[in-house]
């Protein structure tokens, strides 16, 4: 029985974070201020959202309005860093493990 | 040298991984999109950061980079932190937690000492 109420505790969900706890060394999206978006390993994450990935790819985008029809135009770069140590307090949102082709 | 708060502090949070870095070359890019280049010789508990050898690299303005022997980066301003590849984030971390604990314990145990002096002095 105790045994039980230990199991459950270790992977119960009480505060927010513990949802992130269950993504360590999976593959997350985390999505920035300024249009950036990052997808790569959580390997640590602290109370702020500082977070460490590898693996990263970042895609940036950016909106440009086309000077003669007034059309916003969506450019989106990308480019892949090994290992990355993410400042918190840019991060809008993180999302757990990405399944299928994402 | 840091304070005993500052020290809690940095072990709580992930200040202690870039701590971990001290005297390795990395790469910060700023919130303005600069990316500076550099040897990380300090990091507090505000995520400031100082380098030397540093290069300023600035995307919009020139191509051209700008040198200087040392640069005092304001934490609020990064955006990342990239790491060399030769770096393991989890095993730098436990060193780090470690040697910060080192101090801690190092601390309670004078403080006992001296406890312990007291009543006999």
């Amino acid at each position: 029985m105790s045994e039980e109420v230990e199991n459950v505790q270790q992977t119960a969900v009480e505060e927010p974070l513990d949802l992130i706890r269950l993504s360590l060394d999976e593959r997350i999206y985390v999505k920035m201020r300024n249009g950036r978006e990052l997808r790569g390993r959580l390997h640590a994450y602290d109370q702020h959202l500082n977070i460490v990935l590898g693996d990263v790819e970042e895609t940036i985008t950016n909106v440009e309005i086309d000077e003669e029809t007034y059309e916003e135009v969506y450019k989106t770069t990308k480019r892949n860093i090994p290992m990355l140590f993410v400042r918190g307090d840019g991060v809008i949102l993180v999302s757990p493990p990405i399944r299928g082709g994402n | 040298m840091q304070t005993p708060r500052e020290r809690a502090l940095s072990a709580k949070t992930l200040i202690c991984f870039l701590q971990s870095l001290i005297d390795t070359r990395t790469t910060i890019e700023l919130r303005d999109d600069s990316q500076i280049e550099g040897v990380i010789k300090s990091v507090d508990s505000f995520m400031n950061i100082e380098l030397n050898d540093v290069c300023i690299r600035r995307p919009l303005k020139s191509s051209r980079e700008e040198l200087c022997d040392y640069l005092f980066v304001n934490g609020t301003k990064i955006r990342y932190v990239s790491i060399p590849d030769e770096v393991d984030a989890l095993k730098a971390i436990d060193k780090q937690i470690a040697s910060i604990r080192g101090y801690s314990q190092r601390g309670i145990t004078k403080n006992r000492e001296l406890s312990r002096k007291k009543p006999s002095e």
